[in-house]
């Protein structure tokens, strides 16, 4: 197990945000917390990132207890629903920060750096857009810039909260079917949270479903499709485009081919 | 030139800018070229003679240093107390935040005495001062006391609402890819703050190089030694010497529109980086 979450609970005042949530998260595998909005999906998020401080319970890294390590230390990459990235950089500038501020003996040379960022840049497919700042971009390549700066201190992790939510629907689709394909090049654990139904079972691996910070089942999106655990599931599940988890299953080229011919 | 630019969607362009210049010559344009008009009635010599005048030249380097060493204070603890004020809770807060205005609200002249009072050997705080043997009142110090008093507000409203809405988690971002809270604040906060802050400090600045009530109580107004130029142009009107007055003035007026206009461009130079 690469990431393990055990008996976590979190209040916020005499609001109960999570109640006893214990997830485990295999290496290299996406996984979708989902749930409707307020139900603790982000605190999840944000208390394995380390910007949240759980009440109670343990948070391990690779067997590790990393609860009481601080942000900068675990090694996450973090991807914001509003792309949070450094006004004042450019693209380049702001995919390098992370390399650029690490202590001297074990900061990568200029060369190196520039390597790194270059080839992310075209990872995320913006190469001519380096010298560009956010306020310049489109809401898709913000949040991809910010998805570039994220990778670029190999993290460990990648912690992506609503990454699709500020953008249209049609990017939101593309940027999704982008995502699972640029995690199929870089096999990265990577957690996101979404309240989109099809969002959840087209691009992840496995599905954590969340209600009032309760988990209401995990298992792979046809498991939570045919079978759900409880009426809550079965309902929230309801209005399920059947499609998109077959797209999945097809491969995303021959999706990109259906689209093609309108399907 | 056309008068009508680029048809706008909005309408009420012309009325909005005819508005607008006029009140603007009004208030500022008619009284300023009057001002140089009255300078240029003078030969060149004549006023290069004034200008150069000893006395004129010390007093220009007294209000200009000390204006630039109060808006650099302000500088650095404007943007302190911005920052508390924005970031954190505490209490006493509200009254704090009132406080911050009361030097644009209460008449110089008495900030300038109380200040007086206060930073004399036998006030409150001149006495532990003079202890040290050192002298507030009537030395250059003391004037960059009062500007800096006259200047903080300047820079505590420009720049604490730029710090509000300041995006947490863009700090956040910072700390997952690993900066310390040393490097959050000199890399991504500091610069995002950073031409609201040139903003302020030079709003403080121009308001100290025109300071004039609250100087002049806590300065005991040497020429040559401590004498501002707005005291300088008021000792000139008392003499009925309104040339030598409005030269010293629209040579002023000049130097500042200048500096204004430079920081004005550098600071618009850093917004077009990222807007």
């Amino acid at each position: 197990m690469n990431i393990e979450i055990a008996n976590v609970n979190k209040k916020f005042g005499n609001f109960v945000a999570l109640d006893d949530v214990s997830i485990s998260i295999p290496k290299g595998e996406i996984i979708a917390l989902l749930g409707p909005s307020g139900c603790g999906k982000t605190t999840i998020l944000r208390i394995i990132a380390g910007l949240e401080t759980p009440d109670s319970g343990v948070i391990k890294f690779f067997g590790e207890d990393f609860s009481n390590k601080k942000i900068k230390d675990r090694k996450v990459g973090f991807v914001f629903q509003h792309y949070a990235l450094f006004r004042h950089m450019n693209v380049f500038e702001n995919i390098a920060f992370g390399l650029r501020i690490r202590p001297r003996k074990i900061r990568p040379d200029e060369k190196t750096i520039r390597e790194n960022v270059m080839r992310l840049v075209s990872l995320v497919q913006l190469d001519n857009f380096v010298n560009r700042f956010p306020s310049e971009l489109s809401g898709g390549q913000r949040q991809r810039v910010a998805l570039a700066r994220a990778l670029a201190v190999e993290p460990t992790v990648l912690l992506l909260d609503e990454p699709f939510g500020a953008l249209d629907a049609k990017v939101r689709k593309e940027l999704r079917l982008w995502l699972r394909r640029l995690h199929d090049e870089i096999p990265v654990t990577s957690i996101f949270v979404t309240h989109d139904q099809d969002e959840a079972l087209e691009v992840s691996d496995s599905v954590v479903i969340v209600n009032k910070g309760k988990v209401e089942q995990i298992g792979s999106p046809e498991e939570v499709c045919d079978s759900p655990a409880n009426p809550f599931v079965a309902d929230f599940l309801s209005d399920v485009d059947e499609l998109s988890i077959k797209k999945k299953k097809k491969g995303l080229f021959n999706v990109i081919n259906d689209k093609r011919q309108g399907i | 030139m056309p008068l009508r630019m680029k048809k706008s969607k909005i309408p009420g362009f012309g009325l909005s800018l005819g508005l607008s210049l006029s009140y603007m010559s009004f208030l500022i344009l008619i009284p300023i070229s009057a001002l140089i008009i009255y300078a240029a009635k003078i030969s060149p010599e004549e006023y290069f003679n004034i200008i150069t005048d000893a006395r004129v030249i010390s007093a220009f380097k007294v209000s200009f240093i000390s204006a630039i060493a109060a808006a650099m204070l302000n500088f650095v603890f404007g943007f302190i107390l911005a920052w508390i004020l924005a970031k954190y809770d505490f209490f006493g807060k509200k009254i704090v935040d009132a406080c911050i205005d009361l030097p644009f609200a209460i008449p110089t002249a008495v900030a300038g005495i109380s200040l007086a009072m206060v930073f004399s050997p036998k006030g409150f705080i001149g006495s532990f001062l003079s202890l040290f043997n050192v002298s507030l009142e009537y030395s250059r110090v003391g004037i960059v006391v009062a500007l800096v008093f006259i200047g903080l507000p300047f820079v505590v409203r420009t720049v604490q609402p730029v710090i509000e809405e300041l995006d947490n988690s863009v700090e956040e971002a910072a700390a997952s890819l690993g900066a310390n809270y040393f490097q959050i604040f000199f890399k991504v906060i500091f610069p995002s703050v950073l031409p609201a802050l040139i903003t302020g400090a030079a709003m403080a600045f121009s308001r100290g190089l025109g300071e004039y009530g609250s100087v002049i109580f806590i300065s005991s107004n040497m020429p040559y030694e401590s004498e501002i130029v707005p005291l300088l142009i008021i000792k000139k009107l008392m003499q009925f010497d309104y040339v030598g007055a409005s030269a010293i003035g629209a040579t002023m007026l000049v130097i500042a529109f200048i500096m204004l206009f430079i920081t004005n461009y550098l600071q618009s130079r850093m917004i077009k980086e990222r807007s």
